[in-house]
This record gives C-alpha cells, structure tokens and sequence, in this order.
C-alpha cells in the first residue's frame, strides 16, 4: 500500500523559504495566507544560544483528527494517505481546522477550508511536491513510506534521530523532523514564548 | 535561564487561524435556551399540570423564533455559504456537527408544529373578516380589478397557507402527548450537543473534557427556567422556584469539576485552566458566571423560598442574572477554548 510521507533535515535547512515561495507560487495560495510557514527556534542562554529553523505543513496525519469532523465528507483521505479538502463539498464550518493539532488548516478567501496537499496533481503526474523540488540545499524528501528504497526511507533510515511533532495527540503525523538539535524537554523548559518576525510578517 | 524563541501559531499570530466567534457562543446559548423550553413544555404537559398553562404557551410561541435565530446564527459562521444543504444530502456518523444538524432540523419540525398549533387559534377570526371587507369592496371598484385580483390572490395564499397551518395545528394538538415526549428527548438532545460540540476537539484541551456535555445541558435547562420565569405570572414563578434552585446547584457541582478537572489535569490542560480560570477570562468565568450568574440568583432565591423579601432586588432579577451568566459562559469557553492548545 503507498503511504506518502516526507522528510526535513533540521541540519540542512537554512530557512530560505524558498519553500514557501515554491508552494504560493504552485498552489496560487491568495495574498496573506500560507500552506506552509517557518518556525523559529532558539533555546539558550545568551551568549551560548542554539537555533534552528522547522518548516511546517499539513503532516497529513495517519490518524487525522481534522476527517472525521467533517459535516459534509469534504475532508476525505485519498488511498495514498494524502488528506485532502474538495471546495466543491466544503461548507466553511472550520470544524476540521478547530480540529487540527498543529493549526495548519485556514479558511481560503473563497469560503473553503484550505491547506497543504502534498502537491498531490504533480504527484499524480510522478513529480515530487513543489517544496521538495526547489528546496537549495535537499533538506526535503517525498516518497512512499511503505518502499523500502523510496527517498523517505533512506533519509529516514541515514538521520541521527527522528522526530514528529506532538506524538501524543495520537495523529500519527506524515512529516518526519530529521537530525534536530532539540528535544520536547528543551521546548517544555523553556519559560517564555514570544512571537517572532516570522509570525508578523504576513501580515 | 534557557530561552525560547517561537513563531506562535495560533489565531494572536496569524489571524488567518481564527475560527469560531461570537456567532457560535451565542448559537450555544440559544440552543440551550431552546432545550430548556423544550424540556419543561415536554414534563409539564407529560405530568398534565395544567396551573403552568402561561408556562407552555411561553415556550410554545418562543422556541420557534430563538432556535430559529441561533440556526441563523450557525448559517452566519459558515465561510460557504451556498452549500449550506450539503449538510442534509448526507449523514457522516464521526461528525457531530453532522448528528447536530440533524438533530436540529428534527427539533425545527417539533417546534413548528407547537408554534401552528398555538397562532391559529388566537388570529383566525380576525383574518376571516379582513377577506370579507376586500371581496366586497373588490365588487365595487372594477377599473382596478386586475390589481385586486393580483392582490386577492396572494390574500388568498395567505389564507390557503394559513389554513393548512391550522389543519398542521389541530394535528400537533391530537398528537400533544407524543409530540411533548419528542420535544423532552430532542431538548435534551440539543442540549448534550451544544456541549459535545466543543468537547470532541481533542486539539482544544479546554474543551476536550466530558464534563462539558452535561454542563452546557444543565446550564440551558436551567436558563430555560430562567426564560419562562421572567414572562410567566408570579404565582407559577413561585412554583418554578425550587427547581430553579436545583439546577443552581447542579450547575455550580458541574463548573467545579470542570475547573477541578482542568487545575489537575495534563499540561495542555493546566496550560487552558490558566486561560478561562486567571486572567481576563477568568473575571467573567468567577464574576459573571461563578458570582453574578449563580450564587447571587441562587441567594435571592434562596431567601424568597423561605419567604424572605430580599430588599432592593427586583422579581425578576435572578432570571435575568441566570440568562446573562448563562451566556457570559458560552462566551468565555469558545474563545478562551480557541486560545488554548495541546
């Protein structure tokens, strides 16, 4: 069975964004709005401080809490594992992004709710999502995570540790952090929790 | 000291992440409201008290426009609109908000037959006479017969329309019995879902908790106490007293374990106690809800219970103190409940 996943090595990205750009670009993503977005970390006391960047997206969850909310089945899995939201069905009633852990849905202009896809009409096609294509420095990597040799596999089976992002909600998240700098007790430690640049600069 | 520099990604940081708003604290509210209505007319007729007939007529004439408002309310909320009747060519059993709707189009129809079965009888004969003036006068006057026949027939209409209505009517009062049972299961059932609604969010740690549901149902019963008690007579009123306090009591046992819950809980759920229980959330959640909503009311009514005049605090105090902390509550969880996360 095909399990899409992907992967990002914390140790290569620079935080370019290109990714960003790649996917408003591919995805015609409405001016304001993003299906991906950089986090900024820092842990440390100064002048010893460590910082790495972490892209976020849709993590296309195994075990998705945003599909089974959904009023009207617009929310649905497609049998490769990608979630996916069809505008023709969607009613606006933010269910599924009141639902998702990670904040990663928002309501698109047109009254649909909107988010990553694992750009799955060029994975329809055999091309790899457009985030993973132009990444500079191949921090990224798309494929099929029940394939042995597939790139996701092998980025996975080549990292130091492996992460994913808050495990104990039960999701099962589809995105695996590779080689980070920080464990969950450096983030939990931590006594204070700013909004960055990053956050404004949409806006 | 480590430090941490984050990217937030809630609604603060990216307004793109707003959801829910006033519109559905207030839809919260009404449903509510509505069940109470619903579940009193149900048990006062189920038990043929007939001393509350004020009571029922209240709540057979109210239900109707306030659920349909807070429907209205739910219709506002939704980004697409026009496929609003998408939520009826299907049934998904994982979503509540898919039961809801539903379970709310169900509670229309009861409430539309209470409502047929009320109108008529008070307005029938007055309309009867209006048609009798026109079809005279229609006589008369013949160069704007085409103008008055366009006019009679929609007179018509109404009247074709509003005799149905009153043949629906003499139905629904056939079926009384049957009807107040569906009403009793169907409020309770509105009530349960406005609080399920919210608690099945496993993202929003201060509402994923089962003590919700019957809070948020305890809380509309007793503002549908609160309701009827601010339009019915005083002698009934007297009567609705010690339930009203019952409900107090239930409602403020039921606030403490959420809160016990939320103060004991995991992390996430420490983190969401601290939004609704400190803070700005937290005067309205003590003051509004906790103070003004529940023990004043509960106190005054108290005290008229054992037939102590409390000076200086009108009749119909407490109702409106209950309806206005059963409101502050639907407010203070939606959006302090938006803030938090796992």
């Amino acid at each position: 069975m095909t399990r899409y996943a992907m992967t990002i090595d914390l140790e290569r990205c620079l935080g370019c964004q290109a990714c960003v750009v790649a996917c408003k670009t591919e995805n015609q993503v409405p001016l304001g709005y993003f299906r991906l977005r950089m986090r900024t970390i820092v842990v440390g006391t100064f002048p010893n401080l460590r910082g790495e960047f972490r892209m976020e997206q849709c993590f296309h969850c195994d075990n998705a809490p945003c599909v089974p909310v959904c009023p009207t089945g617009a929310t649905y899995k497609t049998p490769q594992g990608i979630v996916l939201v069809d505008p023709v069905k969607c009613t606006g009633c933010k269910a599924c992004v009141t639902a998702c852990p990670y904040n990663m849905r928002f309501i698109h202009p047109d009254g649909y709710a909107d988010k990553c896809t694992f750009c799955e009409h060029r994975v329809a096609e055999g091309r790899v999502p457009a985030c993973v294509e132009t990444c500079p420095t191949g921090a990224r990597a798309f494929g099929d995570l029940d394939q042995a040799n597939s790139p996701v596999r092998q980025m996975l089976a080549q990292a130091r540790r492996s992460d994913v992002l808050k495990p104990e909600t039960g999701a099962c998240p589809k995105l695996f952090y590779l080689n980070s700098k920080f464990t969950n007790s450096d983030a939990e430690d931590a006594p204070a929790v700013v909004a960055s640049e990053m956050g404004k600069a949409g806006h | 000291m480590p430090e941490i520099e984050l990217t937030g990604a809630n609604a603060l940081t990216f307004p793109t992440l707003t959801t829910w708003g006033w519109e559905i604290a207030a839809y919260l509210f009404l449903g509510g409201l509505v069940a109470g209505l619903l579940v009193f007319a149900g048990v006062i007729r189920l038990a043929n008290a007939p001393r509350f007939e004020r009571a029922l007529r209240v709540s057979d004439l109210a239900g109707l426009p306030l659920l349909g408002v807070g429907m209205f309310l739910l219709f506002l909320d939704l980004s697409n609109k026009s496929n609003v009747w998408r939520f009826y060519t299907t049934f998904q059993v994982t979503s509540v908000i898919s039961w809801g709707a539903w379970i709310l189009l169900a509670t229309m129809v009861v409430l539309v037959l209470r409502f047929v079965a009320r109108v008529p009888v008070a307005l029938e004969r007055d309309w009867r006479l209006e048609i009798g003036e026109t079809k005279r006068k229609s006589a008369i006057a013949k160069l704007k017969s085409a103008i008055r026949s366009f006019l009679f027939a929609i007179v018509r209409f109404v009247v074709w329309t509003w005799n149905v209505a009153v043949s629906i009517g003499a139905w629904a009062k056939r079926h009384d019995r049957a009807l107040a049972l569906a009403g009793v299961v169907l409020g309770i059932g509105v009530g349960f879902y406005t609080g399920v609604f919210l608690s099945t969010l496993a993202a929003r740690p201060l509402w994923n908790s089962a003590v919700l549901a019957p809070l948020f149902l305890i809380s509309g019963l007793a503002s549908g106490g609160a309701f009827l008690c601010l339009l019915i007579s005083e002698d009934e009123h007297k009567r609705l007293v010690p339930f009203s306090l019952m409900m107090c009591g239930v409602e403020l046992v039921l606030l403490l374990a959420y809160a016990i819950n939320l103060v004991f809980g995991t992390d996430a759920a420490q983190r969401a106690g601290s939004i609704l229980l400190g803070g700005a959330f937290g005067i309205v959640f003590w003051g509004l809800v906790v103070l003004l909503g529940l023990l004043v009311p509960a106190t005054v009514e108290g005290l008229e219970l054992l037939h102590r005049r409390v000076p200086l605090i009108p009749a119909r105090m407490p109702p409106i103190l209950k309806l206005s902390g059963s409101l502050a509550l639907r407010f203070a969880i939606v959006y302090a409940g938006l803030l938090s996360f796992v």
